[in-house]
């Protein structure tokens, strides 16, 4: 056997490859320390091996014990290797020995999602325990679990989980055949996968939504969707996926019910604002200050007296300031992060205005834009709602109102044209119609 | 499923502002225009009820393959061609009017073919779509428009300066015969049950539609509000000195509270909403019938990614609707519309004959051999 590992291999110097003698009779014995539970195989190998032996029970150790299984095939061999087994030969048989190391051994924290009263766990990077968070909130029969394996170098396990009961079975065959489609050298991470299957590259909106918290998928599961985990990746993909779902955050199901439309009631107006906001500013000064109360139009105009250049360079101005101050504040570490919000709220608060270029008015709107682009619950939707605004500002730019009001216009259309694995994307009481008509779509 | 239905009706109702109805009517209104809106319900309501009906026979299925059933390739598709010239041509004159209202009221000193540009775009976009996501775009935009309605209409209804003497007064002259242009425009207020003829392909098999005295009803209620509210607000003389009467109408309303402060400017948004759903409509409905003209196309009401095809002839609409402009100006513009609603209205009469000989073949057919005439309806309907 170890002839056989060490020409796939070579000789790495994390693989340990042995032959072990107690004195009675032989071993061979391969794993990578790295990958494999030192403590756990030396408890259940090496010790019944050395000083307890007693060839009878580590025969039968061997054929009965459920961590060990024999494996005939050469060819499996660098694999279960990889995957952080131990391989190990005695009488000739070459037993597979299933002690993978887990970094982790409880659930996370929510960071994405966050939520007040509702349950605070979260996926982890590891695909086993994210498989037993999921049981254990969606404790049913029905569940189904397949599991693959993609990437040619990443070999990442996928499960593609589903109640067999409630799934729709149109989209499953279609999410199969779509995985199978695909052929990817590296998987790491829940977006990646998502967009590879997603066949919808230049899509403006996300078609799967990816979330880490294990109360939604148990939520989405139990209304027939299927949600797609991967080792490495603290995030499950769901889908098929309705525009509605963006909008959603889990703590509306955990609050009185009202509360909850409230709440989602904002986040509709908030996803207007921070979409139209920058167009009608550029639409109120340069086009159509009339359609305005004459107070505020004056207003408006007045307190851009001081700025020198049209109104669209001043949004775009404004807009790349706090675009740059909200990627800083996301990808800069956690000690310089804090220096940077101070700085760039300073000079978009106060300095820029003051030196007259960008009006009073213009730095309202941004903070406006930024902080409403905040309460979308969901990060890939709220960066389609961020790019989304400067489609607004270039039509109010050259057209004005009128201009804004066809381009939501288009953005509703283009939702409606829209399908998430065959199932429209925006529509309502969708519901309501597959039960008054049994026809398939 | 029904409501689906209404949203066309709904949308098209309201359409009637951008095609001159009202002027058209508002011109008559001492000879002819109150007879000729109660005329109106009855006739529209017939043509809307009965073809309806007729349809009931032809489930899953829209007028052209309705029409393939009955008569060769080589009829059908002159048949399907005038059909679409005939709804192209009212998408290109009501493009040109909401161009024209929107350079008015919103835009003055833009170029007027750079605007009907943007206008163009989106129609071509919109109606290259498939027939099921221009259905929930509908839904989606009708339930924008709702609000806005609902708030001029009751903006409109309560204002102390809408003059009810001076429509009673116009509401008295009933006893006069209305003219067939006036027929024409009082009829266009029912012309959504038309949609039918597409849309019936999304319908269930065993669709019924539901609520159809509403119909009448909300023809009624869209040709008296945008005939008698002009007439309160600007009087029994005045109103007829209005092209764009009801632009004009909603800027004699005022809000008080709020960042608008002038009526006028939600209900163009409303407008743009509603003239970019009659286009979008228009443009769709018309794409599937010169494709439906092909022998041999199945119909797809669900079809991803949007092939080629639907870019190039809706395409091909957008540059019929640039020539127009080219030639029209609003006196034209406005010729062109009205007799544009007289042919509609004949179409709409022969339409419904048309139906009801289908209607009573296919009835024939099927009691006669019912294996037979069951086979089509199933292939076709797919």
């Amino acid at each position: 056997m170890l002839e056989r590992i060490e020409a796939v291999f070579g000789q790495p110097k994390d693989l340990v490859t042995e032959v072990m003698d107690n004195g009675y009779t032989s071993m061979e014995l391969c794993f990578f320390p790295s990958m494999c539970d030192i403590d756990h195989l030396k408890d259940a190998v090496l010790v019944p091996f050395s000083y307890r032996f007693d060839p009878d029970e580590f025969r039968r150790m061997l054929k009965s014990d459920i961590s060990f299984i024999r494996s005939d095939e050469p060819q499996k061999w660098p694999e279960l290797l990889l995957k952080g087994c131990a391989l190990l030969q005695y009488e000739g048989v070459v037993y597979c020995f299933t002690c993978v190391r887990k970094m982790l051994t409880e659930p996370g924290n929510t960071e994405v999602e966050a939520s007040l009263q509702g349950p605070q766990s979260s996926f982890t990077e590891d695909l086993d325990m994210n498989m037993n968070l999921l049981r254990l909130r969606y404790n049913s029969p029905t569940m189904n679990a397949d599991v693959m394996t993609k990437g040619k170098l990443s070999r990442t396990r996928i499960m593609i989980v589903y109640d067999r009961v409630t799934v729709d079975k149109s989209s499953l065959d279609e999410v199969k055949k779509r995985l199978e489609s695909i052929d990817p050298k590296l998987i790491q991470a829940a977006g990646q996968l998502a967009m590879l299957i997603g066949n919808a590259r230049f899509s403006m909106f996300p078609i799967t939504l990816q979330t880490e918290r294990p109360d939604r998928v148990a939520q989405l599961l139990q209304r027939g969707k299927i949600a797609l985990m991967l080792d490495g990746s603290r995030f499950a993909v769901t889908l098929p996926i309705r525009f509605f779902d963006f909008m959603h955050a889990m703590d509306d199901d955990y609050e009185p019910y009202w509360m909850g439309r409230i709440l989602i009631l904002f986040r509709y107006i908030g996803m207007m604002l921070s979409m139209t906001l920058p167009a009608l500013y550029i639409a109120a000064c340069s086009y159509n200050p009339e359609v305005f109360r004459v107070q505020l139009a004056f207003s408006i105009d007045g307190s851009r007296a001081a700025v020198p250049y049209p109104s669209f360079v001043e949004v775009f101005i404004m807009l790349f300031m706090i675009e740059a101050l909200i990627e800083s504040s996301i990808r800069l570490p956690r000690f310089v992060g804090s220096t940077a919000a101070t700085v760039g709220g300073l000079i978009l608060g106060q300095a820029a205005q003051q030196a007259g270029l960008v009006s009073s008015i213009m730095i309202i709107v941004t903070s406006v834009v930024a902080i409403s682009n905040f309460l979308i619950p969901n990060s890939s939707f709220s960066y389609s709602i961020r790019a989304m605004k400067y489609i607004f500002v270039i039509v109010a730019t050259f057209y004005g109102m009128v201009g804004i009001i066809v381009a939501v216009f288009l953005i509703v259309v283009y939702l409606c044209h829209l399908r998430s694995f065959g199932q429209p994307y925006l529509a309502v009481n969708l519901k309501r119609d597959q039960k008054h008509s049994s026809q398939p779509r | 499923m029904n409501r689906y239905f209404y949203y066309h009706v709904f949308y098209i109702g309201m359409m009637n502002i951008m095609l001159f109805v009202p002027h058209i009517l508002l011109k008559h209104r001492f000879d002819g225009a109150v007879s000729g809106l109660l005329l109106g319900i009855v006739v529209g309501s017939i043509l809307a009820i009965g073809t309806i009906y007729c349809f009931r026979f032809f489930p899953q299925q829209g007028y052209p393959e309705i029409l393939k059933m009955f008569v060769p390739a080589w009829v059908a598709a002159p048949m399907l061609y005038s059909t679409c010239l005939l709804w192209l041509a009212g998408g290109v004159l009501a493009t040109y009017t909401f161009s024209q209202t929107m350079g008015i009221f919103f835009n003055p000193e833009m170029n007027h073919y750079h605007f009907l540009l943007l206008i163009i775009v989106a129609s071509i976009f919109s109606g290259s779509r498939s027939t099921r996501t221009v259905q929930f775009s509908v839904e989606i935009l009708f339930w924008l428009c709702v609000p806005f309605l609902l708030f001029i209409l009751f903006k409109a209804l309560f204002n102390p300066y809408l003059s009810w003497d001076a429509i009673r007064i116009v509401a008295g002259y009933f006893g006069r015969t209305p003219s067939l242009s006036v027929m024409a425009s009082s009829t266009f207020f029912f012309t959504g049950y038309l949609s039918l003829t597409l849309f019936n392909r999304l319908n269930p098999a065993n669709f019924r539609l539901k609520h159809v005295w509403s119909i009448p009803i909300l023809g009624a209620m869209f040709g008296f509000v945008s005939f008698f509210i002009p007439i309160g607000f600007h009087g029994t003389v005045g109103v007829e000195q209005y092209v764009y009467v009801w632009s004009v109408t909603a800027d004699s309303m005022y809000l008080k509270y709020g960042f608008i402060q002038r009526v006028l400017f939600l209900f163009l948004i409303m407008y743009t909403f509603l003239s970019m759903m009659f286009m979008m409509n228009v443009f769709h409905a018309c794409m599937e019938y010169v494709k439906a003209s092909v022998p041999g196309h199945k119909p797809q009401p669900e079809q991803l990614p949007v092939p080629k095809t639907n870019w190039i002839i809706c395409g091909v609409f957008g540059v019929l609707c640039f020539l127009f402009s080219l030639w029209a100006n609003e006196g034209r513009s406005h010729w062109a519309t009205e007799i544009w609603l007289i042919i509609r209205f004949l179409f709409e009469i022969v339409n419904l004959i048309q139906m009801i000989i289908f209607a009573v073949l296919i009835k024939r057919r099927s009691s006669s051999a019912p294996s037979k005439s069951g086979q089509p309806a199933a292939t076709s309907g797919q």
